[in-house]
């Protein structure tokens, strides 16, 4: 079964633009510098990848670092090498998506995995100009990268609970693939002097993951079901499992609870439930942005949900007509 | 929205269940009654005089609602 990437519908936010913003431009600008160290083919296909993280889908990567950095009053340059090691986690792990998709051909794995590495050891770099080895940074970075790691590892697998039968941790579990991005949240509270902070910060990114998660698994269902992988939408409409000889009749089970049941109410007002456990945490810490930002994405699920239910009652009355005139 | 109207349940079933849906053309009345809708003498002949290819095509038209398109507000 192929793996499910790391979060890859992360929510796209207009006014965020990764293209035009100086802070982003110039942290673009230091990721490319710092790979013109490397031997061309590295550099190149470096490169490569920093221009296709450059997306919407990762507002949140280049821009969390900065809106703690805003929030907590940390000098420029401190946020500035947040984001850049951010990105180039971000890389790092959006490479090992590709090598453990089977997404790089043979001519290309070796320059795939050293690049990975290079990207690995930038982002670590820039941390431990900040933080000595005695840090508690060094554990909460390595609680993280297990958390991830356990999930990528697992991805292949369907949860062992129904989605129906989900507790808080199941729940907190599809979160794990999205762990470093919590990376950033601890680089920034402990800088700022804001230990206590950490506990409420990473809770409030692990509800903030578990809504891009699930939203992500609502608009790619049909896909997923195509290709095998787990989705938590159709584990929503049927508990049945997730296998190919199941995939016809758990198709037909997604369209029946859009079309005759709810239109899938439940299921987005859980994804805001947890942007709202999010929310009320990210208060806690005072960071304007970032709760603009899950104001936005509630504002995005709702718009979904509605636009779902509305297309499909258009679907349903026009074929009412057809068939009963 | 299907549970507050009869005829789109019934519509939907008959959209979403091949098996059905083959019931409701042979036997209009019936299948209609089994998911508790009565239908109307001009119902039941619009049923029967529908084209089966053109009940397909509208069966895979129904089915291909995977999600909705251009859905950020911002």
């Amino acid at each position: 079964m192929p793996l499910r990437r790391y979060t890859k519908g992360r929510i796209a936010v207009k006014q965020w633009s990764l293209l035009s913003d100086p802070e982003v431009l110039a942290v673009r600008a230091n990721c490319y510098a710092a790979l013109e160290r490397f031997p061309p083919p590295l550099a190149d296909a470096g490169r490569r990848v920093l221009d296709r993280i450059c997306s919407p889908n990762w507002t949140l990567e280049w821009y969390l670092p900065r809106w703690l950095g805003y929030a907590f009053g940390l000098q420029p340059e401190v946020s500035h090498a947040l984001v850049l090691s951010n990105v180039f986690g971000l890389a790092y792990i959006r490479l090992q998506d590709d090598l453990m998709d089977g997404e790089v051909d043979q001519t290309s794995w070796k320059t795939t995995t050293l690049l990975a590495s290079v990207f690995y050891h930038q982002a670590i770099l820039l941390y431990t100009q900040f933080f000595d080895t005695k840090s508690p940074f060094w554990d909460y970075l390595e609680q993280f990268m297990a958390q991830w790691r356990r999930a990528t590892l697992s991805s292949n697998e369907p949860p062992t609970t129904d989605f129906r039968s989900f507790e808080e941790e199941d729940f907190l579990r599809l979160a794990e693939r999205g762990a470093p991005l919590k990376i950033c949240c601890v680089g920034a509270c402990l800088l700022a002097g804001r230990e206590e902070l950490i506990p409420t910060l990473t809770s409030a990114v692990d509800h903030l993951l578990v809504g891009a998660v699930l939203f992500d698994h609502a608009r790619d269902w049909a896909d997923d079901l195509a290709a095998g992988r787990y989705n938590t939408f159709v584990a929503y409409a049927t508990s049945q499992p997730q296998v190919r000889h199941q995939r016809e009749a758990n198709r037909l089970s997604v369209l029946e609870e859009i079309y005759l049941g709810d239109a899938a109410r439940p299921y987005f007002d859980l994804i805001r439930k947890h942007i709202r456990v999010a929310m009320e945490k990210a208060r806690a810490v005072d960071c304007p942005d970032l709760n603009q930002y899950l104001l936005l994405f509630e504002g995005q699920v709702i718009t979904y949900g509605e636009r779902l239910a509305d297309e499909a009652r258009a679907r349903l009355r026009a074929a009412a007509e057809q068939l009963l005139g | 929205m299907g549970r507050q109207d009869g005829r789109y349940r019934l519509v939907g079933r008959a959209m979403l269940d091949a098996e059905f849906r083959r019931w409701l053309l042979e036997d209009p009345k019936a299948a209609a009654e089994s998911v508790d809708v009565t239908l109307t003498e001009e119902q039941v002949k619009s049923i029967q005089q529908v084209d089966p290819k053109r009940l397909e095509e509208l069966v895979h038209e129904f089915q291909s609602l995977t999600g909705v398109k251009g859905a950020y507000p911002w």
